[in-house]
């Protein structure tokens, strides 16, 4: 278990929430496009295990991963919003429920966001031998 | 349905709320509907326009989970509409092309008075749903202050 | 509950001859410091197990498995508070001993 493991974990999760918020802010421009079709994020791996697992990029639907941009590993898939109901123009975007995963995503990132600040404080103190500063 | 919760929280009660504004919305719609259509005496299928009603219906949230009071957790869904079969107006005007055979004219049964009352009511809802996401949401925060 | 075991040792390094459940060495003295290194390592066991049960809280949140905000938020800062116990139960023990060092012959 090294030092930084939490952090990483929740800097993984930050930038997942993140890249989210910009797929559903997307769907909500398109709230009056012809044909548009919502689209979300999805992260794979086992929920019993932190995700470190190396990125191969031979599916295009997979985030690349500049080498040595973060020391996080990200598995993330664009896929389309099977909730969506389409209306007649064959757009499916619910101004509603975008709006409402907006906000949770958002819940989640600041959550994420506190922790992580909360976890980097907490090394520096034990850094610090104990002592404040 | 994928969903972002396992036990009630904070995400199952936006999703609740979120499904209260969309049918509040679809109501909307079918009020201006019933109001564009005040005076149309003959639709597509030949007949005058019938007003009509939105039908609402629950359902859980998430009913195969662990948790019992999420299991009872409801949300709402505009699942479709219904026609007011009641007779409309009959006004004595045998010049008019769509006039019976007695000279009387079938209008549709819209009273425009009622239908503002109903979307003076749907808004209300729709703003009290907004209110109920933003009660979440400040929860949410107070939540997230605590670890600071 | 786990914040209950931690309020034992300040009542502790305040007044250590009032604290109860505490051997008293014959004589009525004050304790020895045997029964201080019992406090000192239960309160140390509660801190490491605290952290562990925040850290697994905090991965659950950070991989979307867990939707539980306030319960990991006050489970990080009991875990924080049991860490820095240790840490300021630690610093007193050096100071104690240091004063010891430079007083005996």
């Amino acid at each position: 278990m090294g030092l930084l493991d939490a952090v990483h974990a929740l800097q993984a999760g930050l930038d997942y929430h993140l890249a989210r918020q910009n797929l559903l802010t997307a769907n909500l421009t398109h709230i009056d496009t012809p044909n548009y079709k919502p689209v979300d994020l999805e992260r794979g791996g086992d929920f019993t295990k932190v995700l470190h697992v190396a990125l191969e990029s031979t599916n295009p639907a997979h985030f690349g991963t500049s080498a040595g941009a973060s020391p996080v590993d990200h598995d993330f898939r664009v896929v389309a919003d099977p909730g969506a109901a389409v209306g007649l123009d064959g757009n499916g975007v619910n101004v509603d429920r975008e709006a409402a995963k907006i906000a949770a995503n958002n819940v989640r990132y600041d959550a994420l966001a506190s922790l992580v600040s909360g976890e980097l404080t907490g090394l520096q103190w034990a850094v610090n031998d104990g002592k404040a500063g | 349905m994928s969903h972002d919760f396992t036990v009630p929280g904070i995400f199952s009660a936006m999703e609740v709320a979120a499904s209260g504004l969309t049918a509040q919305r679809g109501r909307m719609n079918i009020i201006a509907s019933n109001l564009a259509n005040a005076r149309t005496t003959k639709g597509a299928d030949g007949a005058p326009y019938h007003r009509l009603d939105p039908v609402f219906t629950s359902k859980p949230v998430s009913p195969g989970s662990f948790d019992p009071i999420l299991r009872s957790v409801n949300e709402v869904e505009l699942s479709g509409v219904r026609a007011d079969p009641t007779q409309g107006q009959l006004v004595y005007d045998p010049g008019h092309p769509d006039a019976n055979a007695q000279g009387y004219v079938e209008y549709p049964n819209v009273n425009v008075v009622t239908e503002m009352v109903n979307l003076m009511t749907a808004s209300r809802a729709y703003e009290a749903g907004v209110t109920s996401i933003e009660s979440i949401k400040a929860m949410a925060r107070a939540a997230i202050k605590i670890g600071q | 509950m786990a914040l209950a075991g931690i309020t034992e040792v300040p009542q502790l390094l305040i007044a250590p001859s009032r604290a109860e459940g505490l051997p008293t060495p014959p004589g009525g003295a004050a304790p020895a410091s045997v029964g201080f290194e019992d406090i000192f390592a239960k309160t140390v066991e509660q801190a490491n197990e605290q952290d562990r049960a925040a850290a697994v809280k905090v991965d659950a949140l950070a991989r979307g498995a867990g939707d539980d905000i306030h319960g990991t938020m006050i489970a990080v800062r009991e875990s924080e508070i049991s860490v820095k116990l240790v840490g300021t139960i630690r610093n007193k023990l050096l100071d104690a001993f240091n004063e010891i060092w430079r007083t005996s012959v």
